[in-house]
């Protein structure tokens, strides 16, 4: 209670900082509550989360939710972050858990199994309308039908261009692990997109 | 699709990762597919689109979102915080460590200390972080996490006041500590009071913030608030100090809080007010409601649950078995003392000089002007036993005026010994010992034991054995007479007793008594002996009498007037408040609780094994109702069984001076005066045993005489040696050497 005290205390007048620009920098400012320091960090990297968002939702309704979200948890729990640098682990984490979140709290899995989908279907039943399907929308399709990890680590690595340390980090889980996932997912993205394609 | 991952594909997977710029070209069409995948993603030509000014809107909802939590929710977050940073921070543990070891310090020294002095380390703690703060990198500044003011002032007008809740946190923490102090349930309950304490004064301290806060942060836009709240503060804080350290180290800190407010003060007059909207103004005042609302249910409901877990306390239901029967035999008792008619009460003829209420009537009256007479004749009597006592040393009193005395003692002795001379001597003690009720004055009755000493001895002095043994015999009579109903009296009783046996051993040895005279103080002694469940029954009337105190406490409609009233402290004015206080549910619960703890120790009081074991020594310590209610029931026990025990010794004396004078020798052991001189060998109370395994004394005989000896540990507690020796070799015979040199 006395630390926390002197804590308080002490922390009263120090000086506001100059405006931020990096990243980090961004960071520390929205711990110190600077005006404008959320504003600046989410145009830096509201781009780069929602790829992440709608590669992993699949759905850009949802991923803007999952952002939105995401930022208003970033501004309360920012003073839980120790280490301003690790803002750019530490924010795909959030965004990431909130797509879990959203996608489980709507009860609205993106469908694993793209058999069961009328669009995918219609793409694989060879008529014409498949063979006009742009390879865009192919590569699209057959993102959405991956289950979610898969999504994850594709988008984590692809959109966020993470290295296997960061990812790591953000998944909380073992680089080694990190590897191995990424190549199943992308292994079964080559697999369903040649189903998708036959 | 398949889950099967072979290590070809794992080291391609790899690959791409390795070299962001591969060529297409030199790829097959899967590694041509993966590409064409980072490249779509990357070149974020399916992301959807994002609204131009995301950014904006979304921050402003945010910030909405954040203003509209509760302030609880935001405070928890800030621990959250804290907590992560003390659990992962090695500095921090260390400063916490610090901290608490140097609180802890001052608390094994004083925890007036910690409480006083830790104020002024609190502040140089502050200081030197403060400073140190300056070169740390800022990740470490956590006030923003704590979200404190937004407003662009000083923070350093947060001191006082976070000061002040502090010290009212670990005042409300003290409170609840000193519990057990003011209250037998909480004692008796055994509730772990120091967790309580942490407990409570943390509440009260995240309370007293959450609420506050919101306040001070718009208050400390204007100036002239500033000052006000600063000086509040610091006349809080002043408050609460003198009362931890007490008037004799308060000076020092009135200069230091004096000198603090004037540079605060001088701080805000330069410092310009800010403007705040009414809006802000009557949502800061909202929440500072709402935070006082909320932050006191908690506090209700631990406050509920200490009732119910403490305050509701039942009797044991074999205390209920004791209680009832113990009431019954009270009821019994106290027919029986009113039921004795004026013929036959010794107490009905002394009862003008005895009774405090009757000497205090009207003084002009001719009646009351003879008693007050009366008493006091009786009263200088004691100069007798003052002047005479055999241990004493002869005062310088003029001839005249000692002669007055005597004259006027023995002028008002057939009352005493007409008193003595009837049947009963009997009185009702409604109260256990207070001035305003019918309890005897005892500085009177030991005047006239005094009094009957003196005479004893003046009689001894002048070889008259037949006038010592008469004036010794009444009083042990008359020390008899003293004993009611309540511990008090048995202690008064005990005291008066001392007085008349110490005279005995002097009576036997020097006054060289005729067989019929031993055997008529033998009867006398019999006579006036208790019998050991003696405690016991007067236990459990004292008992059942503070019952009735606290009953009347209970039901009393003007509690204030009653405790005035019944109060024998009339400056015990921390009981006056509790009993104005404290509803009548806790004096119903302090009357369970005291029933429970002192019906609990009757088998010890009918032991009589262990006087200073089981005793209520503490408990008449705690507080100012134990202190009223409870007697000091182990001094009083030791001195019980310490009369037991020199009434046993002296039959056994005067049962050998009587052998010696048929046998012409004493006997090689004591077994030898059963059955002709003694029905059966004497008991040693003293010995700290139950009474059935208690044994006699030890007896050694001497060529020139013997030695009676009791030894017992508990003799300290009456703050006497641990090896008392009777008969000619004895204690007596030091006296008498130690009186000799002395004269």
């Amino acid at each position: 209670m006395w630390l926390t005290l002197i804590l308080v205390v002490a922390a009263g007048v120090l000086p506001l900082k100059e405006k931020a620009t990096t990243l980090i920098e961004l960071a520390a400012a929205l711990q110190r509550r600077e005006e404008g320091a959320l504003e600046a960090l989410i145009e830096r990297t509201e781009s780069a989360c929602f790829r992440l968002a709608r590669s992993v939702t699949g759905d850009p309704e949802l991923a803007r939710d999952a952002l939105q979200e995401s930022y208003f948890l970033v501004y309360q729990r920012i003073g839980q972050l120790r280490e301003p640098s690790a803002i750019k682990t530490w924010l795909f984490r959030i965004v990431q858990h909130c797509c879990h979140d959203i996608l489980r709290r709507r009860k609205k899995e993106v469908q694993t199994d793209f058999e069961e989908r009328e669009d995918l279907q219609s793409l694989n039943d060879g008529s014409d309308l498949a063979s006009e399907v742009s390879s865009q929308q192919k590569i699209r399709a057959t993102l959405e039908s991956l289950p979610e990890i898969d999504r994850t680590v594709i988008g984590l690595r692809e959109v966020c261009s993470m290295s296997y340390e960061e990812m790591a980090k953000v998944l909380d889980i073992p680089v080694g692990t990190v590897r191995s996932r990424l190549a199943k997912a992308r292994l079964r993205f080559i697999d369903a997109y040649k189903g998708v394609a036959q | 699709m398949s889950d099967e991952l072979s290590p070809e594909f794992l080291a391609f997977s790899e690959m791409l990762d390795q070299e962001e710029s591969l060529d297409s070209e030199g790829l097959d069409s899967d590694g041509q597919l993966l590409l064409e995948l980072r490249r779509q993603l990357r070149e974020d030509t399916f992301a959807g689109d994002l609204p131009e000014d995301f950014s904006r809107s979304t921050a402003v909802i945010i910030k909405t979102r954040y203003q509209q939590m509760p302030l609880i929710a935001k405070r928890l977050l800030a621990w959250d915080v804290l907590l992560r940073a003390r659990v992962f921070s090695l500095r921090t543990l260390a400063s916490v460590l610090l901290v608490t070891g140097g609180a802890y310090g001052l608390y094994q020294v004083s925890p007036v200390l910690l409480l006083s002095f830790g104020l002024a380390a609190f502040l140089g703690l502050s200081v030197v972080h403060r400073l140190y703060s300056k070169f740390l990198p800022e990740r470490l500044d956590l006030s923003p996490r704590l979200n404190l003011p937004e407003v662009n002032l000083p923070k350093l007008f947060y001191l006082l006041p976070m000061l002040a809740v502090f010290a009212t946190a670990a005042m409300s923490g003290w409170a609840v500590d000193t519990l057990d102090d003011l209250s037998l349930s909480v004692r008796a309950s055994g509730a772990p009071l120091e967790l309580a304490a942490i407990a409570t004064a943390g509440v009260t301290w995240l309370w007293l913030m959450n609420a506050f806060i919101p306040l001070w942060k718009v208050a400390f836009t204007r100036t002239w608030i500033t000052v006000l709240v600063t000086w509040l503060n610091g006349a809080w804080l002043l408050m609460l100090t003198k009362f931890a350290v007490g008037e004799d180290y308060i000076k020092p800190f009135i200069t230091g809080f004096a000198l603090l407010c004037l540079v605060l003060s001088l701080t805000a007059a330069f410092t310009p007010s800010q403007a705040v909207s009414e809006t802000e103004w009557r949502r800061a005042f909202k929440r500072f409601f709402a935070g006082l609302l909320v932050g006191l249910l908690p506090l209700l409901v631990t406050g509920f649950l200490l009732y119910q877990y403490v305050l509701t306390r039942e009797l044991n239901p074999s205390i209920a078995k004791t209680y009832q029967s113990a009431q019954e035999e009270f009821a019994r008792w106290e027919s029986e003392q009113q039921s004795v008619s004026p013929s036959e009460n010794g107490f009905t003829e002394l009862r003008p000089f005895f009774l405090r209420s009757e000497l205090e009537k009207d003084p002009s009256s001719a009646a009351v002007r003879e008693n007050q007479m009366i008493f006091k004749r009786l009263k200088d009597g004691a100069q007798l036993g003052k002047d005479y006592f055999p241990n004493g040393k002869r005062l310088k009193n003029e001839p005249e005026n000692y002669a007055r005395v005597r004259a006027g003692f023995l002028q008002e002795l057939p009352r005493i010994r007409k008193a003595v001379n009837k049947p009963n001597f009997s009185y009702i003690t409604k109260e256990p010992m207070s001035w305003s009720t019918e309890v005897p004055n005892y500085i009177l009755a030991r005047a006239i034991s005094l009094a009957l000493a003196g005479l004893v001895d003046e009689s001894l002095q002048q070889g008259d054995s037949e006038q010592a043994l008469d004036y010794l015999e009444l009083n042990l009579r008359w020390s008899t007479k003293m004993r009611g109903g309540s511990l008090i009296s048995l202690m008064i009783s005990v005291a008066l007793r001392s007085i008349a046996i110490t005279d005995i051993e002097r009576f036997v040895f020097e006054a060289k008594p005729s067989e019929s005279q031993l055997r008529s103080l033998s009867a006398v002694l019999e006579e006036v002996s208790q019998k050991p469940s003696a405690l016991r029954e007067l236990m459990l009337r004292e008992a059942i009498l503070s019952d009735r105190y606290l009953r009347k406490l209970v039901v009393a409609k003007n509690l204030r007037s009653t405790v005035t009233e019944m109060s024998s402290r009339e400056d015990e004015v921390t009981f006056k408040v509790l009993v104005t206080l404290f509803p009548r549910g806790f004096w119903e619960s302090e009357r369970k609780a005291y029933l429970n703890l002192m019906l609990s120790f009757q088998q010890e009081w009918a032991d009589l094994a262990t006087p200073g074991q089981g005793n209520l020594d503490e408990v008449f310590e705690m507080s100012p109702v134990a202190r009223s209610v409870v007697p000091n029931f182990s001094r009083a026990q030791a001195q019980f069984c310490n009369e037991l025990s020199r009434m046993a010794a002296l039959k056994t004396v005067i049962a050998l001076e009587l052998y010696k004078k048929k046998e012409g020798d004493y006997p090689d052991s004591l077994g030898s005066l059963v059955p002709n001189y003694l029905t059966a060998l004497p008991i040693d109370a003293m010995q700290p045993k139950r009474w059935e395994y208690k044994g006699s004394f030890e007896y050694r005989k001497g060529e020139a005489g013997y030695e009676l000896v009791s030894q017992s540990p508990f003799y300290a507690t009456i703050s006497l040696a641990a090896r008392q020796v009777y008969g000619p070799d004895g204690n007596y015979a030091q006296l008498r050497m130690s009186s000799k040199a002395k004269s």
